[in-house]
C-alpha cells in the first residue's frame, strides 16, 4: 500500500472501525512516520466520536409529554399565524391609506404661500405685517402719483410677501384701488414662495 | 384531520426518543435540542397530509428535523456569537466529566470547521450509526457521494481536534427518564 491509499483508508474510517484491522495498513504505518502520525490523529478522532456518541438521556421527555407540548405549540403557532395575518392586513391598509394621502393630498390643497400683485406695471415689493403693508401701500400711492408710468418700459410687478390668506390679499387689493382710483388694473395671482425670507 | 394526527403519533412514537437524542447531539445543547425536536414535530404534523408513503416516515421525519435545524442556523446565526442556552457538555450529569464532556467539547470545537450539512451527516452517521444506504435515501444522493463527503468532513475534523485524548470509558447506559 502506498501513502495515498493509506490516507484514503484513514479518511474513510468510521468512529467504530479499527485501524489495525487491515494488516497491509499496519505494515505501511510501521515504516511510514507521516502516515503513522495521520493514523494517530484518526485514532483520536475515533475516540472523540465514540465518546460523543454516548446518549444524554437526562430529562428526556416521554412521547406523551412531547405530544402535549407539540399540540400546545401548534395551537400557539396557528394563533400566531392568525395574529400575523391580521396585523399584516391592518398594516397593509394603513400603508395604502398613507400612500393615497401622500399622492392626493397635495392636489387637494391650493399650493399658495402668498399672492403676487401686478398694479399697472409698477414694481414695488411689499413685506411685513398688515399694518406695515398699509404704510408701504400709502407710500406706493405717493410714488404712483409722481411716476411717469409710460417712462417705465420694463416689466413691473408688485410682489407682496407674507400675505398668506386671500382675505389679506383682497384687503391689499382694495387698498391699492383706493390709492389709485380710476382705470388702474390690479391682478392678484396666487404663488408659492420657497420661504417668506427668500 | 384527527385520524391523520392519530396516525402521525402512532408512526412517530417509536422514533421519538432517538430523534430527540439526535437533535441534542446536533445542536450540542440539551435545551436547544429539545426545542429543535419539538419545532420539527410541529412542522411534521402540519405537513403530514403531504406524506404519501407512510413506510418512509422515519426518513421523512429526519429530513424535516434536518431542514428545521438548517433554517435555525441560517436565521439565528447570532446565537453562535452569543449562545442563549447552556452547552450540553457543561450540563451533562455523570461520573466521567473528564472524558465524555471533554469529547463533546472537542467535537463542538471541531464542528466549527464543518458546514451544517457536514455536521448533520457526521452526527447521523458517526454518532447515531445510520448506514450510508439510509442516509442516501434521506439526502437523495448516492452512497458514493456521501462517503466522499464524510471522508472530507472527517479529514477536516481530524485536523481540527486537539491532541491529548487518551482513553475513554463508556459509562453504564442509564434508563430514559419519564417526564413528570
Amino acid at each position: 500500500m502506498n501513502c495515498r491509499e493509506v490516507q484514503d483508508y484513514l479518511n474513510g474510517l468510521r468512529g467504530v472501525d479499527c485501524i489495525d484491522d487491515d494488516p497491509a495498513v499496519g505494515a505501511h504505518l510501521a515504516v511510514c512516520p507521516t502516515c503513522a502520525a495521520a493514523a494517530e490523529k484518526t485514532r483520536r478522532l475515533q475516540q472523540v466520536l465514540q465518546a460523543a456518541s454516548i446518549d444524554d438521556p437526562d430529562r428526556l421527555k416521554s412521547p406523551a409529554a412531547h405530544r402535549v407540548e407539540v399540540a400546545a405549540r401548534l395551537t400557539q403557532s396557528q394563533a400566531g399565524q392568525h395574529r400575523h395575518r391580521r396585523q399584516f392586513a391592518v398594516g397593509s391598509v394603513m400603508v395604502t391609506a398613507l400612500v393615497l394621502i401622500g399622492l392626493f393630498a397635495p392636489l387637494r390643497h391650493e399650493p399658495v404661500d402668498g399672492y403676487r400683485m401686478s398694479v399697472d406695471g409698477v414694481s414695488v415689493e411689499l413685506a411685513g405685517d398688515h399694518e406695515r403693508l398699509c404704510d408701504m401701500l400709502f407710500a406706493l400711492g405717493a410714488v404712483n402719483a409722481g411716476v411717469d408710468v409710460g417712462a417705465c418700459d420694463t416689466t413691473c410687478t408688485v410682489v407682496i410677501f407674507d400675505l398668506r390668506t386671500r382675505d389679506e390679499a383682497r384687503l391689499v387689493e382694495a387698498a391699492i384701488r383706493n390709492l389709485s382710483p380710476g382705470d388702474v388694473t390690479v391682478d392678484v395671482i396666487p404663488v408659492r414662495y420657497r420661504s417668506a425670507e427668500s | 384531520m384527527t385520524n391523520d394526527r392519530g396516525l402521525f403519533w402512532r408512526l412517530a412514537e417509536p422514533e421519538m426518543t432517538r430523534a430527540n437524542l439526535f437533535c441534542r447531539k446536533l445542536t450540542g445543547s440539551r435545551d436547544e435540542g429539545d426545542d429543535l425536536f419539538q419545532d420539527g414535530l410541529v412542522t411534521a404534523l402540519t405537513k403530514f397530509a403531504d406524506l404519501r408513503d407512510h413506510a418512509a416516515f422515519r426518513g421523512w421525519l429526519y429530513r424535516i428535523l434536518i431542514n428545521t435545524y438548517r433554517s435555525r442556523m441560517r436565521l439565528k446565526w447570532w446565537r453562535r456569537l452569543a449562545p442563549l442556552t447552556e452547552p450540553m457538555e457543561s450540563t451533562l450529569p455523570g461520573d466521567d466529566p473528564g472524558e465524555r464532556y471533554t469529547a463533546r467539547r472537542r467535537l463542538e470545537r471541531g464542528f466549527r470547521v464543518l458546514t451544517h450539512e457536514d455536521r448533520t451527516l457526521i452526527v447521523l452517521h458517526e454518532l447515531e450509526g445510520w448506514p450510508l444506504a439510509e442516509l442516501a435515501a434521506v439526502y437523495g444522493k448516492s452512497e458514493g457521494a456521501l462517503a466522499a463527503r464524510l471522508a472530507r468532513a472527517r479529514k477536516k475534523l481530524r485536523e481540527r481536534l486537539d491532541p491529548g485524548i487518551t482513553t475513554i470509558r463508556k459509562p453504564d447506559p442509564s434508563p430514559v427518564e419519564e417526564d413528570r
